[in-house]
């Protein structure tokens, strides 16, 4: 299946902002991760299609992965 | 090897937290106007430089100093002020080629930073690390740097 | 007690006299400082029914115990007035250097009563304090003002004026210090310019004590370090310090709260190109701090080229996408210059772009033609219609007389206020309420109107700090709201910065206040001082005259659905959440303070109301 991946903040640094990917079925959040070299415990929000995930969460065809460390403001 | 303050003004965001460790580190109270290191602010070119005592190897204000008020520390390198034997007369203000020393007419005396012996308030409270302490020896690299950093803030306004 | 000077300026500018008063203590032990103890000041001096305009109104100036020291991004100060923009109880806070420079002078506050008969500005010198003459700084902008200033005066002094817009009375004009830090919401600006003070210029040489040194120093280590270690607030590399506040736009965006196009949509195509990312690896020269922040979210940003060129600073998250996303404009070079037109100007820029945005959508529904713009188009993604615009409107030239109104006003001139995303007439910021229900809330029932600082729920819903909740949701929203009001009220009162609050808790705000005042307040008492604070500035607000039906949300959050991404279909689910919000805040149906709440609070109103 088809996903789309997009990253933000440093998380593109030596990486990418967006790009498509075939992956496996039944592919999780945590898988992506890996495959990024992104330790879990960098990740601060982590949107499918918009709506917030957390990493065990399984990717389906279509899907837009939007990757973010943690931030804030205001 | 000596120890000393290495300033890296493209780190410095102007808090200013450093003239509040200074004068707290010596009063426990805060006041810039007290401090040792002061933080000047270039707006035009969006540039921030904490500014405080070298430590020189000749200093001007011994020299001038006649009543030795002020001594240069050869292990440490710290120049030493005595405010006992201080009489007030401010020629190391004027000898001080870079501003660096203060005369506070309020509290009577001069105002030098004296690397807090060994453990520099500012240096500690910077969380911004634009101040540093460290082995001075060798830093020909890190200074080209900075001046590389310098060279560029200034330029970008020429463009 | 250390922490407070105890000295109160009082400046009369009918007759021009200058007291030196004591801090009333009793209140400051119950407001702490900046937004309470001034806002209390406020309400026990005017009487909130006054023309905001009128010499009647009071212009409160406030620090904190913590200002000046190196509490960590403590160094702010608070501005306080009935609000023109609003009716509301108007106030603003700021940081830079001017808080702490009044504070070394030895006073925590300033009172600006009456109207001077022509303009002026004050100048403090630790005990020296004169009103001098400012004609020759009217319709200077506040860039040009301060550098004056600083040349007349010392030059080392800190300077707090108005720009053009303040003088012209813009409803939304703000008071700028540092050039570019700015009290920028509730239109205070222009309660400066009705009492013709351009500006406060205040140096300051005293010492600032605490009480209890030992206790005060470990204190400070503990919230610096937790700031210090925190991703997102780290001065050195943290989310906020790298990629400012727009680092927001991206985030937003891809949740489909990115209000775009007026709150037409929720989603801006460009938004890539107005974000944190964008500006830091484009424009962005360094980073920047305020008094005693540990944090660095200012940005240093270069305009390339043209009349604005050089460097200078850079747009907020809020700003950024009011002229953006919500003017439909992608070009960010073009933000930044609006963005700084409002700083020399001294303006609003949230209120600016939005009402903007908001002439684009007057224009595009055909409610307004070029007869109406000065012979003009004013279509979404016009970048160089938000900077002309922007300059029009200080200056109050052709329709930039009407646009200096806000949006609400505008609108209401063409017949279409519904076309206005304002509560109580200020403009929302950035985040879209109908996609984030605590937001709608927390906007709704602001007691200074449309605002995203005095109850940021986004943090939790959007960004899951300190915990995720459901934005979707409506469940247990308006408790959550009312901690986030009340403990906002109290960091604005102890005038440290929001921002601490993603990485240090009330346990650390109370060390710090306990360590500089020696006042030991347990974690529940710190809570009832916000509460008492956010139930004093409704009292202003109910005697002020507004109602329940103010607190309310713009047609388009309530009746028009988001028409993309998970929160596709949802209105903002207000009146549900409003019954229970009144309910967890001890108000009676029509959101009236119960007398016994006001006892619980210490609180004695002014006026009969409902008693």
């Amino acid at each position: 299946m088809d996903i789309e991946v997009k990253l933000f903040a440093y998380f593109r640094i030596g990486r990418w902002i967006s790009k498509r990917f075939s992956v496996a079925d039944g592919v999780i959040v945590k898988d992506i991760l890996k495959m990024l070299s992104i330790n879990e415990n960098e990740i601060g929000i982590v949107l499918i299609n918009g709506t917030y995930v957390n990493i065990e969460t399984p990717l389906k065809n279509g899907d837009i992965l939007a990757i973010f460390p943690p931030a804030a403001g205001g | 090897m000596s120890k000393g303050l290495v300033v890296s003004p493209e780190k410095c965001t102007g808090c200013r937290t450093c003239e509040l460790a200074c004068s707290y580190g010596k009063s426990d109270s805060f006041n810039p106007k007290d401090s040792a290191v002061s933080v000047l602010f270039f707006d035009d070119v969006g540039l921030q430089v904490p500014m405080m005592c070298m430590q020189c190897d000749t200093p001007h204000c011994m020299t001038v100093c006649t009543v030795n008020a002020l001594s240069k520390d050869e292990k440490t390198g710290i120049v030493k002020y005595d405010s006992e034997k201080c009489i007030g007369c401010k020629m190391c203000v004027s000898a001080c080629p870079f501003g660096n020393m203060t005369y506070s007419s309020r509290l009577k005396k001069v105002i030098k930073c004296d690397l807090c012996s060994g453990d520099p308030q500012c240096v500690k409270m910077c969380d911004y690390y634009a101040i540093e302490y460290k082995e001075l020896d060798s830093n020909l690299n890190k200074r080209k740097n900075i001046a590389n950093q310098f060279k560029e803030a200034f330029g970008e306004v020429a463009k | 007690m250390k922490g407070w000077t105890e000295k109160l300026l009082r400046v009369n500018l009918n007759n021009k006299t200058i007291k030196i008063e004591k801090l009333n203590m009793d209140n400051a032990k119950l407001y702490i400082g900046g937004r309470g103890l001034g806002e209390k000041y406020l309400y026990d001096e005017i009487d909130p029914k006054i023309d905001a305009l009128s010499p009647e109104n009071k212009l409160i100036f406030m620090t904190g115990p913590l200002t000046g020291t190196y509490a960590t991004c403590a160094g702010r100060f608070n501005v306080s007035a009935k609000a023109p923009l609003t009716g509301t109880i108007g106030s603003s806070n700021s940081g830079g250097h001017f808080g702490p420079e009044l504070k070394f002078a030895g006073y925590d506050g300033i009172i600006f009563e009456g109207k001077s008969d022509s303009p002026v500005y004050l100048h403090i010198n630790d005990n020296i304090i004169e009103i001098k003459d400012a004609s020759h700084l009217w319709g200077k902008d506040v860039m040009e003002t301060t550098d004056i200033l600083l040349e007349e005066n010392e030059e080392d002094a800190k300077v707090a004026c108005i720009g053009p817009a303040g003088e012209n009375l813009v409803l939304f004009a703000a008071i700028m210090n540092d050039k570019d830090r700015a009290a920028g919401r509730s239109g205070l600006g222009a309660v400066m310019g009705s009492k013709n003070l351009k500006a406060v210029v205040v140096k300051g040489t005293n010492s600032i004590g605490v009480e209890i040194p030992a206790y005060f120093n470990k204190s400070i280590k503990e919230a610096r370090d937790k700031i210090k270690n925190n991703p997102v607030t780290a001065g050195n590399g943290g989310g906020l310090s790298t990629y400012g506040t727009q680092l927001l736009v991206n985030i937003l965006n891809e949740s489909h709260a990115l209000p775009t196009n007026n709150w037409q949509k929720s989603k801006f195509e460009d938004a890539e190109k107005i974000s944190g990312e964008f500006l830091a690896e484009n424009y962005l020269i360094r980073h920047k701090a305020c008094f005693a922040c540990s944090i660095g979210c200012g940005r240093v940003i270069k305009i390339p080229d043209g009349k604005y060129k050089g460097i200078v600073g850079g747009p907020e998250y809020e700003a950024g996408w009011s002229y953006g996303a919500s003017c439909g404009v992608n070009d960010m070079n073009s933000i930044d210059i609006a963005n700084y037109v409002c700083n020399m100007m001294g303006m609003d820029p949230i209120t600016m772009g939005s009402t903007i945005a908001c002439a684009m959508e007057l224009y595009e529904k055909g409610y307004i033609s070029e007869k109406d713009l000065d012979g003009k188009k004013l279509i979404f993604g016009d970048a160089e219609g938000i900077i002309e615009w922007t300059e029009k409107t200080a200056k109050r030239e052709g329709f930039g007389d009407i646009l200096a109104l806000g949006s609400y006003r505008m609108a209401e001139k063409y017949g279409h206020s519904e076309l206005s995303m304002t509560v109580k007439k200020q403009e929302m910021p950035a985040y879209d309420g109908r996609a984030i229900q605590g937001m709608g809330l927390s906007y709704a029932t602001s007691n200074r109107g449309g605002c995203h600082v005095r109850g940021y729920l986004t943090s939790t819903e959007v960004l899951g700090i300190p915990i995720k909740t459901d934005p979707l949701s409506t469940e247990g929203k308006a408790t959550l709201l009312k901690t986030f009001q009340d403990l906002t009220a109290l960091i604005d009162s102890a005038d440290v910065c929001l921002f601490t609050s993603f990485a240090i808790g009330l346990p650390e705000y109370a060390s710090m206040l306990r360590g500089a005042t020696g006042l030991e307040l347990t974690n529940e008492e710190m809570m009832l001082v916000g509460e008492r604070i956010w139930n004093l500035e409704k009292l202003f607000n109910l005697e002020a005259g507004l109602t329940k039906a103010d607190d309310t949300l713009p047609p388009r959050l309530l009746t028009e659905p988001v028409s993309s991404g998970p929160s596709k279909g949802k209105v903002t689910e207000l009146d549900v959440m409003l019954k229970e919000f009144y309910e967890v805040r001890g108000w009676d149906e029509e959101g009236i303070p119960n007398i016994e709440k006001l006892e619980e609070l210490s609180i004695e109103p002014k006026s009969e109301l409902a008693y």
